[in-house]
């Protein structure tokens, strides 16, 4: 059992390992890009009196994709918000069984709302921006693909907590990654 | 639809579920159970829609900010204006402590970055200078707090989006409780200082170097200025402020104090997008979230149900804040409010009290709630600073927290405390 499960978990794990590589760069660079795109606004409107269109929409933009790309690493990382006060109490199997339900759950519903994100990216192509020529599709089509990563992370939970049921002992927790969460904004 | 969702949402929560796979998942369950699932496509265009809003944006801008000045010891500066002007009182190294988050808090929107700025530098301070770890653990919790209730604040940006208040009345009417709840606490330590005699930082700084002290913390402290006055008086948006406080303090901290180098950058902006990221999804599922408690005529029976125990806004009030308390014990104050404001907002706007007094009741009452066991995550980064224990930490904190509580009852049934601001502003 054990063998089949860590040929399965290693690609999986590798594959998880690069998207919160790809998910951390185009992330930071998305957070820096909006604030430079919305100062430039405020220098434009302010100081030049001729605020451009666009900045509004394009900051809006990488906003929602810098969300979904950073989701995985907070989830896999176990950034999220919950409350553990209860659960932090089982250990051993029990909590590996608890986490093995969990995780199938949000694996489940992850699937279903990337098939909404699909249909929501494939209205995209009939509508286009506001104020730029782009289809709204590219806008959208990061739901889906978000959705669709949150669900391999899931299964990554999913084949370390069957590992913990096998035996707790095996399973090499991922580090969190220190200090961060959604502490920022409280 | 039933209100099955209700409970399926607090069971799935209370198992340690995520919050925000928690508020989409529930009614997912139960629209599944009614053979409603049409209702995803709804849902997952409501999540969208509530991210892909520009007022929101002022979230990532302000955690993005916090980190900037975190990352470039800005705080630093702070510290030592409060030291020049208090250090030298019986008790002054708590005392400065209160002063500093007092300070900060005009800069920063956040409890936690506020802990872990003031904490990492002034527990140690503190332990050396002969407090106890848990008192000095204790006084930084409980002094961090006032971070979001003096504006800039996340939570209020959070509060303000979901139940369209206007952000710029809200901070304006956090001021006056943000000051009440520093003096206050700056009251109780300088009783406990007598009584426990507590050890004087500092000899009494003079006038040449108080003026040292100010001139290094000048720059800083412009910020509350530009931020506030710009959306107080209309000139910025708050999300256009935000972002000028981000791009100021990267210019202090890189250019200007040379306390950040440039090569930190990326793990300074990665930081900010994973806490944003982390809170922004949070507050898109709570907007599916809500659009189907509409449905469900859920704020509409809960109404009902609250006219059922009493009619006078006064009791109910009371009441309220007890809940809020208690749900401020187990959750974070973002997803509290997301999850709460909806609920009880609507409720307490038909009894007759004003939106931004019963807003600013509720954000105050879940940011103490920040600092309160077992689910406090100030305590947690106090206590991860310190290496003392959650427990004794909060034992130590209980009467700056009965401050704290006395504050928010204050607040409630003195409404001219936080309104008068905003009224003379204009805001309500």
């Amino acid at each position: 059992m054990m063998p089949l499960l860590d040929k399965l978990l290693a690609p999986l794990s590798r594959f998880n390992d690069i998207v919160e590589v790809v998910g951390k760069y185009l992330g930071l660079t998305l957070i820096g890009a909006m604030t430079l795109v919305i100062l430039y606004q405020v220098f434009m409107r302010y100081v030049l009196n001729d605020p451009p269109t666009w900045s509004e929409e394009i900051s809006r933009f990488m906003m929602v994709w810098m969300t979904f790309l950073v989701a995985p690493i907070a989830y896999r990382r176990g950034m999220n918000v919950a409350i553990e006060t209860l659960s932090r109490y089982l250990v051993g199997r029990i909590q590996a069984a608890l986490q093995l339900v969990l995780n199938a759950l949000i694996v489940y519903f992850m699937i279903e709302y990337a098939a909404e994100g699909v249909g929501l990216a494939e209205r995209g192509l009939k509508s286009k921006a506001f104020t730029v020529n782009v289809k709204l599709f590219w806008f959208y089509l990061v739901v889906p693909a978000g959705f669709y990563l949150l669900a391999a992370v899931g299964v990554e939970h999913i084949l370390r907590a069957i590992k913990g049921l096998v035996d707790p002992a095996s399973v090499p927790k991922l580090k969190p990654l220190r200090g961060l969460g959604a502490a920022g904004a409280s | 639809m039933s209100l099955a969702f209700f409970w399926v949402f607090l069971l799935l929560m209370l198992c340690g579920l995520p919050v925000m796979f928690a508020l989409l998942i529930a009614p997912s369950i139960s629209l599944m159970l009614d053979g409603q699932d049409h209702f995803f496509t709804l849902l997952i265009g409501r999540m969208y829609k509530g991210i892909d809003n520009f007022p929101l944006m002022a979230i990532p801008f302000f955690i993005l900010a916090g980190e900037m000045m975190n990352a470039g010891q800005i705080t630093i500066n702070l510290v030592r204006l409060s030291q020049a002007l208090i250090g030298h009182v019986r008790g002054g190294l708590a005392q400065v402590n209160i002063l500093s988050s007092m300070l900060f808090a005009g800069l920063s929107g956040s409890a936690v970055a506020d802990t872990s700025a003031l904490g990492s530098m002034l527990i140690p301070a503190m332990e050396k200078n002969g407090y106890s770890r848990r008192f000095a653990a204790a006084v930084t919790a409980a002094s961090s707090v006032i971070g979001p209730i003096i504006p800039p604040s996340g939570i209020m940006i959070i509060y303000a989006f979901i139940m369209n208040v206007s952000v710029a009345g809200l901070f304006a009417a956090g001021i006056v409780p943000g000051l009440m709840v520093g003096l206050g606490l700056m009251l109780l330590t300088s009783y406990l200082a007598k009584v426990r005699n507590y050890p004087v930082a500092s000899e009494r700084a003079t006038w040449p170097e108080r003026g040292v002290a100010f001139r290094r913390a000048f720059l800083p402290l412009l910020t509350p200025i530009i931020l506030l006055g710009g959306i107080l008086s209309g000139v910025f948006t708050p999300t256009e402020a935000a972002a000028v406080a981000a791009g100021y303090a990267a210019v202090l901290a890189l250019l200007v104090l040379r306390t950040l180098r440039f090569e930190d950058l990326p793990t300074v902006l990665f930081r900010a997008a994973v806490s944003s990221g982390v809170i922004l999804l949070l507050v898109g599922m709570a907007v599916a979230f809500a659009a189907l408690m509409t449905l469900t005529q859920a704020p509409v029976r809960l109404t009902d149900f609250v006219l059922g125990i009493s009619d006078n806004p006064l009791v109910l009030l009371f009441l309220v804040n007890i809940l809020l308390f208690i749900v401020g014990m187990f959750l974070d104050a973002g997803p509290a409010i997301l999850i709460l404001g909806p609920v009880l907002g609507p409720t307490f706007v038909g009894l007759g009290v004003d939106p931004l007094h019963f807003a600013i009741i509720m954000c105050v009452n879940v940011t103490v709630g920040l600092a309160t066991p077992p689910m406090g995550l100030v305590l947690f980064v106090a206590a991860s600073l310190s290496g003392e224990r959650v427990e004794r930490i909060a034992l130590e904190m209980l009467p700056f927290l009965a401050i704290e509580a006395a504050v928010i009852f204050l607040i409630t049934f003195v409404p001219e405390i936080s309104m008068t601001i905003p009224r003379l502003l204009g805001f309500a």
